[in-house]
């Protein structure tokens, strides 16, 4: 992982962004979900819950993951036909589908 | 069975090199992809705001993106999603009650700095695991590059030949100037080993680049950052293996073009290393393997000529005129007696050209030991024959009064024998083998007649610039 150690051996602010984000998705049960869905997920049911200092980790953080092998990302298209980013945990054998209620 | 084990053979090999071609193909185009050389999937990033004035969404993403430094695609992806998020927050912070500038200005701030962001997101994407895959991905892509470039190198040095040709011919016909003939004296040896100085220097320059683009894609960096690595390891790999280790028919002007091949495959790194790889179709590299490997191998199977052996020459007196008194004069009756040494034979292969001189049978009781009793520092000698191009005469060269080559005759039972290195020469043409020796007088005398042939150079760069002759 990129930078997820502080200078004293503990945890940095992403790392504990990266153990939230795969908290929010595992909570999910393998569907997908896009990174506002994600951030809502972490900060509760509004996004005036979090604080600035947690919102900038989070793209840095998922794509950190992605970039380990920890999430996928595909974009798809929602219902009204825009396409979307979304992540899921990647699982040791590969699934087919993904489960977006978009 | 052996002609269906033959055809197995050639199925299998064709089809492994074009399977590993299609397949660098494949990466290389995926790479390309993402560099920015082919289309992409991703939705255009937040459109301008109306009115013409500087949408703060636009701005914050240009602010961030410089400092981004990730392929085109990558950059792409990116900002499209950013612009997603904060369409998605600035409608959240909307509907909970604050105005629009309010809700942008905060949906900005909670991303941070746009500087601080993209250093961030650079540093996400330019993983270890995924550096290790550029390297992997880029020594795959130059191992198939180079075959695809020597194959295309192949052609361009044909068509430059041809072109050659033609221009010669049109010279010689129109103006009278007549260009000295490369084919001829050295049976063509200069002219194949300038057509592979180019194939390799076409094949390294483009093993070369699709290293660095395929690698610039897999590890998310762009390719002028990756260049200079795989220049000096270019420089570095390639000047070793084409200095010392590569062995092949050479010439001064393909020694020329193989010392400027570490500079071409470097330059190939860096020069406008932006800019895409011209795109090779699957269906091409098949047609060009079937078109090209096919008819070689079939061709190679038909005139093949198995190892090298040894062939019997004739024992008789040479009729023609040889200019044997060139060598040496012919050794005295009451000396050797006439016929006491006939010639065995001699072949040649990669390794040399191996000499053996045999014993006649009907001198039962004798040894080649006791025949050569009277003589001393007995050798093979290779002088320069007179070229095939002049039907009139044959034999040894008349103008040269010491031999290319001279070797010490080894007696091995009722042979005497000697390995003649004449493809570490930078000598190519025709050659004739004769056997010497110093007589009881003290002078040289020639004691047998064999053969000639004809010889080209065949080691590295450095052997070439470094053989006595």
């Amino acid at each position: 992982m990129n930078g997820t150690k502080g200078p004293n051996g503990g945890a940095t602010a992403l790392a504990v962004e990266r153990r939230r984000v795969l908290d929010a998705l595992r909570a999910g049960r393998g569907e997908a979900l896009t990174g506002p869905a994600i951030n809502l997920r972490i900060g509760g049911s509004s996004t005036t819950h979090l604080t600035t200092a947690d919102e900038h980790l989070l793209y840095p953080a998922l794509h950190s993951l992605e970039a380990d092998w920890r999430l996928e990302a595909m974009w798809l298209a929602d219902a009204g036909g825009r396409r979307r980013r979304v992540y899921r945990r990647r699982r040791l054998l590969a699934r087919s589908g993904w489960i977006w209620h978009g | 069975m052996d002609a269906l084990s033959g055809w197995l053979t050639i199925i299998l090999y064709v089809g492994g090199i074009g399977g590993f071609l299609i397949a660098t193909v494949a990466l290389v185009r995926r790479s390309e992809r993402r560099l920015g050389g082919g289309r992409s999937n991703v939705s255009p990033a937040a459109p301008a705001a109306p009115g013409g004035s500087p949408d703060p969404i636009t701005t914050y993403l240009d602010q961030m993106t410089p400092e981004l430094m990730l392929p085109a695609e990558d950059v792409a992806e990116v900002r499209a999603e950013l612009a997603d998020h904060l369409g998605d927050s600035i409608a959240n912070l909307e509907a909970e009650g604050l105005e629009r500038e309010d809700a942008v200005r905060e949906a900005l701030g909670r991303l941070g700095p746009p500087r601080e962001l993209g250093r961030q997101l650079r540093i996400a994407h330019q993983s270890t695991r995924r550096l290790l895959a550029g390297v992997g991905g880029g020594i795959f892509a130059a191992g198939g590059g180079f075959v695809l470039g020597y194959l295309g190198g192949t052609a361009v040095g044909l068509l430059l030949m041809l072109a050659t040709v033609a221009g010669a011919t049109a010279l010689s016909t129109v103006v009278g100037l007549h260009l000295p003939d490369m084919t001829s004296g050295d049976g063509g040896s200069t002219a194949n080993s300038i057509l592979l100085a180019i194939a390799i220097a076409v094949a390294a320059a483009a093993a070369t680049r699709y290293a660095v683009r395929t690698s610039a894609g897999l590890s998310r960096r762009s390719p002028g950052s990756v260049a200079v690595f795989w220049a000096v390891a270019a420089v570095l790999g390639f000047g070793w293996w084409f200095l010392f280790a590569y062995r092949g028919p050479q010439s001064w002007p393909s020694v020329a073009i193989e010392l400027c091949i570490p500079l071409i495959a470097a330059a190939a790194a860096i020069v406008r290393v932006e800019r895409p790889m011209p795109h090779v179709g699957r269906w091409a590299i098949v047609v060009l393997l079937v078109g090209a490997i096919v008819p070689m191998v079939l061709l190679l199977g038909v005139t093949s000529s198995g190892p090298a052996s040894m062939t019997t020459i004739s024992q008789s007196g040479p009729e023609p005129d040889l200019h044997l008194a060139t060598v040496a004069p012919m050794a005295p009756a009451a000396w050797l007696p006439d016929g006491a040494i006939i010639g065995g034979g001699w072949g040649s292969d990669a390794s040399g050209t191996r000499v053996a001189f045999d014993l006649n049978p009907s001198l039962s009781g004798l040894t080649m030991g006791s025949v050569l009793a009277n003589w001393r520092d007995i050798r093979f000698e290779a002088w320069r024959a007179l070229p095939d191009s002049d039907p009139g005469s044959t034999g040894i060269d008349p103008q040269y009064t010491t031999p290319l080559l001279a070797q010490p005759a080894v007696i091995s039972g009722d042979s005497l024998q000697a390995v003649l290195h004449l493809e570490r020469m930078r000598y190519s043409g025709m050659w004739w083998v004769v056997l010497t020796g110093i007589g009881p007088d003290g002078g040289r005398y020639l004691l047998q007649v064999g053969g000639g042939g004809n010889t080209s150079f065949n080691g590295s760069v450095w052997d070439w610039l470094t053989t006595a002759q």
